[in-house]
């Protein structure tokens, strides 16, 4: 690398080291499964959050399951393969509740990219999981959620969904962190990339700044989850977050421990707990 | 329990966690497992040396990022970093992981090269599992070493 590249490029370390962009992959954000309004989707998995009381194919759904809005979601989840005609069970559809259990919880995926927002939602039960990702870009933060494509893994994988979601990839990312003045500047060139980076900046700042950036985390309030990352261009994955000084800095998240990071989503979750340790006698 | 294994091209320096122990296996240098859960050895740990080996660690290293891809298209990899070994000096400590059934499982490599040969430290783990033993493993890693001295 030579100097003057070199006052481009924040430092990482990695001269002289692999190409680790060849085993890159793009981020994950659609499902392989079938496609259904979001709100439907809630009603199969049974979740009061979504204002439902019981599950579609359950007999204590038979009252709600009636009105137009059910017949038009018993027609989706027919389709889909979790419901008979009937507004049955299927083998499939029965899997799934059961592997869900009692109470599942959602959590909330984003990734804004560009200015534009996508969503998505993990519900997250006793045994299985439902990634749900939103079709299309949605309006806002707040905005009803559109239709989505559904994938089902075993809860045990969230750490995967959620790698996925987020671009995890190796990447050597030996930065330091860099000052910025607080963390609304950073959320505003997420969504517009015309925002200038600081007055004063570092060439490093400056060369992550001109960067692709996409702002992407988990949330599920009743679980106490929040996390969120920045993902910037070829180098990596950042957090922002204030030092003890008060300062707001940009700081290189290593991917071993991201990828932490998103195990302990899976033991935040009721019935999940902390892993065994192990060693502690040694 | 004190490891001296006569036959294997690796060895394990000193005493073994009491909740692991050295298993055999034919197609490994070195095979520890441990320690037992409620559904049975929570942990492996399998080290493995080819010879002859004209490449660098980073070539090494991006072949096994790449097999690892090939033979699970739909696994995470989900990390590779600078990883330094007492003996067998920097290599890498690559991480992935898979859905196998109704299960969710890790597959984490720490890689070296050293000497003509690579030696590969597969761990095999529940990915639940994994914070859990991470530690103890990467402390069992740094006292693996040659069976009998390479000479340069």
């Amino acid at each position: 690398m030579s100097g003057a590249h070199a006052a481009q490029q924040p430092w990482t370390g990695e001269e002289g080291l692999e190409d680790l962009t060849a085993v890159r992959r793009e981020p994950q954000r659609h499902g392989a499964g079938p496609v259904l309004a979001w709100t439907t989707l809630a009603r199969l998995c049974g979740l009061r959050s979504e204002g439902v009381h019981a599950r579609l194919g359950d007999e204590a759904s038979e009252g709600p399951a009636t009105s137009l809005t059910a017949r038009a979601d018993r027609a989706e989840l027919t389709r889909a393969g979790w419901l008979t005609a009937r507004g049955e069970l299927t083998p499939q559809g029965r899997e799934l509740a059961q592997g869900l259990g009692a109470q599942p919880v959602v959590l909330g995926l984003h990734a804004w990219h560009r200015g534009e927002l996508r969503r998505g939602w993990i519900v997250a039960g006793e045994h299985l999981a439902v990634a749900a990702y939103e079709e299309d870009a949605a309006s806002a933060e707040d905005a009803a959620p559109g239709r989505v494509s559904v994938d089902v893994a075993p809860v045990n994988a969230l750490p995967i969904v959620l790698a996925k979601w987020g671009g995890l990839a190796p990447t050597w990312n030996y930065d330091v962190a860099h000052e910025v003045s607080d963390v609304a500047l950073v959320r505003d060139r997420v969504h517009d990339t015309s925002i200038a980076a600081p007055a004063g900046s570092d060439a490093e700042l400056t060369q992550l700044w001109a960067q692709d950036w996409t702002l992407w985390g988990v949330r599920a309030p009743e679980a106490d989850i929040d996390l969120e990352f920045l993902a910037i261009g070829e180098q990596g994955q950042y957090v922002v977050r204030e030092r003890t000084d008060g300062a707001t800095v940009l700081a290189p998240r290593p991917g071993s421990l991201l990828w932490g990071d998103l195990q302990l989503v899976l033991s935040a979750l009721p019935g999940h707990g902390p892993a065994e340790r192990d060693g502690d006698d040694w | 329990m004190t490891l001296d294994s006569h036959t294997s091209r690796v060895r394990f320096a000193g005493e073994l966690p009491t909740d692991w122990h050295q298993v055999a296996d034919d197609g490994a240098d070195l095979r520890l497992q441990g320690p037992t859960g409620a559904e049975g050895v929570r942990g492996t740990l399998a080290v493995r040396v080819d010879g002859g080996v004209d490449a660098g660690i980073e070539e090494a290293s991006m072949q096994l990022m790449r097999e690892l891809q090939t033979a699970r298209p739909e696994a995470i990899l989900a990390n590779c970093e600078l990883w330094p070994h007492p003996v067998w000096g920097d290599g890498r400590y690559i991480q992935s992981a898979y859905i196998d059934g109704r299960t969710t499982m890790a597959h984490d490599t720490y890689l070296f090269v050293d000497h003509g040969r690579r030696v590969r430290v597969e761990v095999d783990c529940a990915l639940a599992d994994l914070l859990g033993l991470e530690e103890t493993i990467a402390a069992l890693v740094a006292r693996l070493s040659d069976a009998t001295p390479v000479m340069s």
